[in-house]
């Protein structure tokens, strides 16, 4: 049984949210660097017909996978602006300003942040609504540059031992049983169901019944592991691996629920979802007060380091008066 | 701006004259095309930037992380694109029509039929630098044969494999990365100001076996390993607006690369076919919220949707006139027989309204005419999604047409 490898989630703040940004830190954090609560998106991830390969290799193949990003608007600081898009989900996480951009790069604060939020994650395991995936984001803004340095992570526990699949591995799913979880997963939502990103299901075909997954106890209570499955939105369009938010699913499930062995479906856009069987070779090792957490995005070369975005093409008023013929 | 500020606002239907349409046409074909095609959805915008004649919530249209394969330099356009080719002549026959201030166009100025019979070809010019202008007409349909011949016949073999292929393409591809690289670094300003590059993430967090790694393709594994499902690929954010002068739907792109960063200008008109970087597709400044974004410019949208229309409703008429329902036309960018190959809309767009029973409701928006539209032809519903037909043609390498990969 092969460890189970998870896709990382990749962030997508849109040029919008920047501009929220500049006037949210002018007009009303000024130089207040407190922490503060925003919103995101979670998308699924999806395949895409690519014409240019389906026709030279004559029809068929020809798909290409496009991940769900984790996206950020105009909407983040809870004014007006963009809609999530369709098909997402809504993700709360910490966002904090820095005033310098030492400050920015320091280390320590930034691990105290990342910190803090696990803390708060292995708390909510406790509540009736765990709040299992939060995300960080710590930022600079040189506003007089257009310039912004910024840093997502996405704060996952580390599960030791680790979670293996099934060596079939992930397999496609009917699109029949994804029509049911999926209505299933509404339906949970409509009636005020907390921790959006994931839930569980059991019963056999076409009768399945869905539950939050803070009741996971009672509700495989008595039911067979292979009959014990939990659905997420999986932002992953990797044949083999499914997405970043489902460790801390699984990690909740084992470390509260003592759940070791489970099917997984991930509800990916259009015919791309999966599913596969896990388990856990043994219970978790009980850790000291905080397990091993990760989760800093890494930049493109596979390092652990901030990023900038640099709108000053788009927003410098010099500039545009350079492109103005 | 200004013209748009002093122009009336367009208050009868001339959806049918003219190919342009009026706000309230704008929202109904808006409405049809996110309700069919719900990637697609209404954005508010900037609230102070609103524009009164159209609904608060909805202002524009937006559908995101639309994925762009590959560079427009390097698509392997082929002769069996039948669709393409037919779209791009019919392109030239708008040009006769009369653009919206009356006048006949001059040749000159003419929409391009490029990406016909050619073969992929590398990028010659370096691709942050716009082209040269002589290069620009070279690519003109008059002096296509010459073009064709300047141009290294690799098409005779489409299945290239990876290795050749990565010896003209790849290799411009590469160099583009490089640049990019160095650019990016470039960029970084005032080393003084940021102390301790190196070792930002040193000490964040340990190792983590359960993570996949993430591998950035080369150029060249991009090419090769099409089709199995690995690709981190460019994404835009594609943006439908009114465009009060012009009375008609005007496109914009907001485009991402690969690792989610904004891309420059320079790298959008990258996924821009040479004869419209910088002539037809320009950076202006997006009225909803002042940031300027790539846009394909409106002056000659009217005179070509209109032919796209006058063509359906031909296409329509005849096919009601063989009648039986039968007799669909093959989808588009389905290869059908030879005899039948239709161009792709009227057979989608009469799926679309055998699928839709809410048309109907919008009869009352279609002015005098109303009645007549209604018998045979183009609602104008469809209007948007026509639109996206035409747009893809302009933006090849960018998958905006979803309304052919949908369900129907």
């Amino acid at each position: 049984m092969p460890p189970l490898q998870f896709q990382p989630l990749s962030s997508q703040p849109t040029p919008s949210f920047w501009s929220a940004l500049t006037s949210h830190k002018l007009d009303k954090l000024k130089l207040d660097d407190a922490q503060q609560t925003i919103t995101a998106w979670l998308e699924e991830g999806r395949e895409v017909v690519d014409r240019e390969a389906a026709s030279s290799s004559g029809g068929g193949g020809g798909t290409v996978g496009v991940d769900g990003v984790l996206g950020i608007g105009a909407n983040a600081f809870g004014e007006e602006g963009e809609r999530p898009p369709t098909g997402s989900i809504p993700l709360a996480g910490v966002f904090k300003n820095f005033n310098t951009i030492e400050e920015f790069r320091a280390t320590d604060t930034k691990k105290d942040l990342f910190n803090s939020v696990v803390d708060s994650i292995i708390a909510s395991f406790s509540s009736d609504a765990p709040v299992l995936n939060p995300f960080l984001l710590v930022t600079f803004a040189d506003l007089k540059k257009y310039v912004y340095h910024y840093w997502f992570a996405f704060p996952a526990l580390v599960s030791k031992p680790a979670w293996e699949i099934s060596n079939a591995g992930l397999q496609t799913v009917d699109d029949e049983d994804v029509q049911e979880i999926r209505r299933l997963g509404e339906q949970l939502l409509e009636n005020g169901a907390a921790g959006s990103e994931g839930f569980l299901v059991k019963g056999p075909k076409g009768q399945r019944v869905a539950a939050p997954l803070s009741h996971a106890t009672d509700f495989f209570a008595g039911i067979p592991d292979d009959e014990r499955t939990v659905a997420f939105h999986d932002p992953s369009s990797r044949p083999d691996n499914p997405g970043w938010p489902l460790r801390n699913i699984l990690y909740y499930l084992s470390h509260r629920h003592a759940l070791t062995s489970l099917n997984v479906v991930c509800l990916r856009s259009g015919a791309a979802s999966r599913s596969g069987r896990l388990s856990l070779p043994s219970q978790l090792e009980s850790v000291g007060d905080r397990p091993q957490a990760v989760g800093w995005e890494r930049n493109k070369a596979g390092k652990l380091a901030s990023r900038v975005a640099d709108l000053g093409p788009m927003m410098d008023p010099t500039k545009l008066a350079d492109q103005a013929v | 701006a200004v013209r748009d500020y002093l122009s009336p606002v367009l208050r009868e239907s001339k959806f049918k004259e003219h190919g342009r349409i009026t706000p309230e046409e704008f929202v109904a074909a808006g409405d049809f095309l996110t309700f069919k095609f719900p990637v697609w959805q209404w954005e508010k915008g900037d609230s102070s930037r609103a524009r009164d004649f159209l609904p608060a919530d909805k202002q524009y249209l937006i559908t995101r992380n639309v994925p762009c394969l590959r560079r427009a330099t390097a698509v392997n356009y082929t002769d069996a694109d039948e669709d393409a080719e037919k779209l791009m002549s019919f392109l030239d026959e708008a040009e006769e029509a009369a653009g919206p201030d009356g006048k006949k166009r001059g040749k000159d100025e003419e929409w391009v039929t490029t990406h016909i019979g050619r073969g992929e070809q590398d990028c010659s010019y370096e691709n942050d630098i716009p082209p040269p202008l002589n290069m620009l007409h070279d690519i003109t349909p008059t002096s296509a044969d010459q073009t064709i011949t300047e141009i290294p016949d690799i098409s005779d073999s489409p299945t290239l494999g990876p290795s050749s292929a990565g010896a003209t393409g790849g290799i411009a591809n590469l160099s583009l990365s490089d640049k990019q690289e160095v650019a990016g670094e470039e960029e970084i300003p005032d080393m003084d100001d940021i102390p301790d590059m190196d070792d930002e993430g040193a000490g964040l967090e340990e190792e983590d076996d359960a993570a996949v790694k993430i591998v950035h393709p080369s150029a060249d594994e991009v090419k090769s390993t099409v089709g199995q499902n690995l690709l981190q690929v460019r994404t835009y954010d594609c943006i439908i607006s009114y465009d009060k002068h012009y009375q008609t739907p005007r496109f914009w792109l907001f485009g991402y690369d690969e690792n989610k960063n904004p891309l420059t200008p320079a790298q959008v008109f990258q996924d821009v076919p040479a004869d419209h970087a910088f002539k037809t597709m320009t950076m202006e400044p997006f009225p909803h919220s002042g940031q300027q974004l790539a846009s394909v410019h409106p002056c000659k949208h009217a005179s070509v949707m209109k032919k796209f229309i006058d063509r359906m409703d031909a296409q329509a008429e005849v096919a009601s006139g063989v009648g039986a329902g039968g007799s669909t036309a093959p989808g588009a960018g389905a290869p059908g027989g030879s005899g039948k190959r239709k161009w792709g809309i009227g057979g989608m767009v009469r799926k679309v309204t055998g699928g839709s029973g809410g048309s109907k409701d919008k009869k009352e928006e279609k002015g005098e005419d109303g009645d007549e539209a209604e018998e045979k032809g183009v609602q104008v519903d469809f209007y948007l999604v026509i639109f996206l037909k035409f747009i893809a043609s302009i933006v090849p390498t960018i998958e905006v047409d979803s309304t052919t990969a949908t369900a129907m």
